[in-house]
């Protein structure tokens, strides 16, 4: 009958142990608003920075605070939107969807034999890249390799290509371009110029045949003022532009384009 | 004294054989930016005949020098060209007329005292001649009561291989060299100077030497060095004749040293002599398939297409490189022009491309690193983008001189991510 004590004497200690602990729980509770953890998880959680906010935590955060919008996580989109306004318990408008655009169709010829490291940005550090025109996609895929979901291709030209439905608009791509040549721009938008160059008419179309010239032939053509030519460069003013795509149909160097066309031409 | 630095094989073929002079070439690209700072603004229009030596660009910028025509001939076009750091900057096209006939203005400029000297040295055009291209006339015109400069440093250490523009210029003006040395030192106050020589260059030493002798001059003295890899650069020949070291963002008249090109100061002298400004360049021709390394005389602007001609190649080159081996430029232009900064012209057949594989953590590139850094942090820190550490690791101190890339067994091209990394520091300023 040894074992008996043992048995009594642990029995009673956690007996004892419970009620303190139950005691304790009661007492020093902690109220934990689990809002902000359900919020992040409703977040895609790739912490792309195109919010604003350093982490789809701290966004979360933000959201709960009421400091921002809840529709401002461009690669959750309709999805994250949907999941949010559950969390939040109230209807949320969605924010028009965005892709990045590469604003560079060139067909531009290479100045040097490039046999450096495999990068746009190291191949800028000799006479401002591989290409002959400066302005240009040098088409070493620095945005290919930091594009999380894929969407970017160096297409045929070798000029990089985006796949608008897989583009989560994050903006990765957009800080790690040397030329900045890609922009987030709203899916609606139809009609994008290809070229950045802001060189003069005859420097560009020396090197490139499909480089704006800065001809003003969109900026007659065009029937609500939408396009305006400023530094040799073409630049359409998204308010006006109602997508009619005249300007394209008279651009001589065929750098005005419809997204859609753009998108079969390059691949 | 302890130099981490890395022993490369010499190749100076060119050493012992005297300065040539090819003809004149039949036109030149003259760049109106040839030194660091502001480019200049033409003073000529195109259809203008000009003469040698005729100023054709001028600025009123700070650090600017004007540039003078090197030969004699009508000013055809204005191009722009574009220079290896990406600058797009203008430059002028002049054919070359048989004659060659030097401008009225050519005239021993008067020296009375420092401002005057001063004023001579930016007229002469001078810029540093070992190859960055920094004015002259600045880095002279320092104020004597904020940094009290008390030494004088000759850089005659000429540590790429192949090159040899300054030996030559010792073993055939060594007379210049020791004027201009005494020019400085007398209008600038400065008590004492050092010339900074490779050990294996005896017969410079000794003429030097002897001069020195001569003319009882007890200021100068003559540090040999040993044969080490990047010692021509400022800061590390500082630390090699004084064992003074800069601290990052600091200059070297901080410390109260003065660094000038042994090249520089005998052009000084030669100008304040002649008159003649910086228009004539003494180039190193070599490479493995040039017959004949030499050194020759050109005109600033002497297109590459030019220089080929009188290069003598065995077979067409596949890479041409501009400056030494380590830290030169390769172009892909044959109008490439000679700049004043332009030291050699090199020609390479063969040229493999090497890929790069993962790094072993052998730490070559630490113990080569002549600034201290440790080039593999670095490079980690730039792949993670990680601005603090890069920042902590003084990543700026990094002088690209690519010992770390020439020692890599797994050749990975650790200097040119230094490059990139000091890039994006410049990006993030805060």
């Amino acid at each position: 009958m040894s074992y008996v004590v043992p048995v009594l004497f642990f029995t009673l200690i956690s007996g004892l142990a419970g009620v303190v602990l139950t005691v304790a729980g009661r007492l020093f509770r902690v109220e934990v608003d689990d809002t902000v953890e359900k919020l992040t998880e409703a977040l895609p959680g790739i912490n792309c920075g195109a919010c604003g906010f350093a982490s789809c935590a701290k966004y979360a955060a933000a959201i709960k605070d009421g400091k921002i919008a809840p529709n401002q996580c461009k690669p959750g989109g309709a999805d994250a939107v949907n999941k949010l306004s559950e969390v939040l318990g109230k209807k949320i408008e969605a924010a028009e969807p965005e892709a990045a655009f590469s604003h560079c169709a060139g067909a531009c010829t290479i100045k040097y034999d490039y046999q450096g490291t495999e990068s746009c940005r190291a191949s800028e550090l000799y006479y401002n890249g591989r290409e002959e025109c400066r302005f240009g996609c040098t088409g070493l895929g620095d945005c290919v390799r930091i594009c999380p979901t894929g969407a970017i291709t160096i297409g045929k030209h070798g000029r990089a290509v985006i796949a608008h439905n897989k583009c989560n608009a994050c903006g990765l791509c957009v800080k790690a371009c040397p030329k900045k040549i890609i922009r987030i721009q709203k899916v609606s938008r139809a009609v994008h110029v290809t070229c950045c160059s802001k060189d003069s008419g005859k420097a560009t179309r020396k090197v490139c045949a499909n480089g704006c010239i800065g001809c003003k032939l969109c900026e007659k053509k065009c029937p609500t003022q939408a396009i305006k030519v400023r530094d040799n460069l073409a630049r359409i003013n998204y308010d006006l532009c109602n997508s009619c795509g005249e300007c394209a149909s008279v651009c001589p160097s065929k750098c005005i384009t419809l997204r859609r066309e753009c998108d079969i031409l390059l691949n | 004294m302890i130099l981490n630095a890395v022993k490369l094989p010499e190749y100076k073929d060119s050493a012992e054989k005297k300065t040539e002079t090819p003809p004149l070439p039949a036109k030149v690209i003259i760049s109106l930016s040839q030194n660091i700072g502001a480019p200049c603004e033409p003073l000529v229009k195109i259809g203008d005949n000009v003469l040698t030596g005729q100023m054709i660009g001028d600025s009123n910028a700070l650090i600017s020098v004007p540039v003078h025509s090197s030969v004699t001939g009508t000013v055809e076009d204005e191009v722009k060209i574009l220079s290896v750091d990406g600058r797009v900057s203008r430059a002028l096209v002049i054919k070359t007329a048989p004659l060659n006939k030097m401008h009225e203005s050519i005239k021993p400029p008067e020296i009375t005292d420092k401002a005057s000297f001063l004023k001579a040295v930016r007229n002469s055009g001078s810029v540093g001649l070992g190859g960055a291209g920094f004015p002259t006339y600045v880095k002279l015109s320092f104020d004597k009561s904020k940094t009290p400069v008390n030494t004088l440093i000759i850089n005659a250490a000429e540590c790429e291989p192949f090159v040899t523009g300054d030996y030559r210029e010792i073993m055939e003006n060594s007379r210049n060299v020791f004027e201009g040395i005494e020019l400085v030192m007398k209008h600038l106050e400065i008590p004492k100077a050092v010339i900074g020589i490779e050990k294996d260059k005896p017969k410079a030493i000794a003429l030097l030497s002897d001069i020195i002798k001569e003319k009882n001059a007890d200021g100068i003295t003559i540090k040999p060095l040993p044969l080490k890899y990047p010692q021509g650069a400022e800061k590390i020949l500082i630390y090699q004749t004084t064992g003074k070291t800069i601290k990052e963002g600091e200059l070297p008249l901080h410390s109260g040293c003065l660094v000038l090109n042994v090249s520089t100061v005998s052009f000084l002298a030669e100008y304040m002599k002649t008159g003649v400004p910086l228009i004539t360049r003494r180039l190193t021709i070599d490479g493995d398939i040039v017959n004949n390394a030499k050194n020759i005389f050109v005109p600033v602007g002497t297109p590459l297409e030019e220089l080929i001609k009188s290069a003598n190649l065995r077979k067409t080159p596949d890479r041409i490189v501009f400056g030494g081996p380590m830290m030169g430029f390769s172009a892909y232009d044959m109008q490439t022009p000679v700049t004043k900064t332009t030291g050699a012209v090199l020609f390479f057949g063969e040229f493999n491309k090497t890929t790069e594989s993962a790094c072993i953590r052998c730490g070559k590139c630490i113990h080569v690193c002549s600034m201290n850094l440790s080039p593999y942090e670095l490079n980690t820190a730039y792949d993670a983008n990680n601005i603090p550490l890069l920042r902590r690791l003084k990543v700026n101190l990094c002088m690209s001189c690519s010992a770390c890339s020439f020692v890599c067994p797994a050749k990975r091209n650790i200097c040119e991510k230094n490059q990139l990394a000091k890039q994006l520091l410049k990006e993030n300023k805060s």
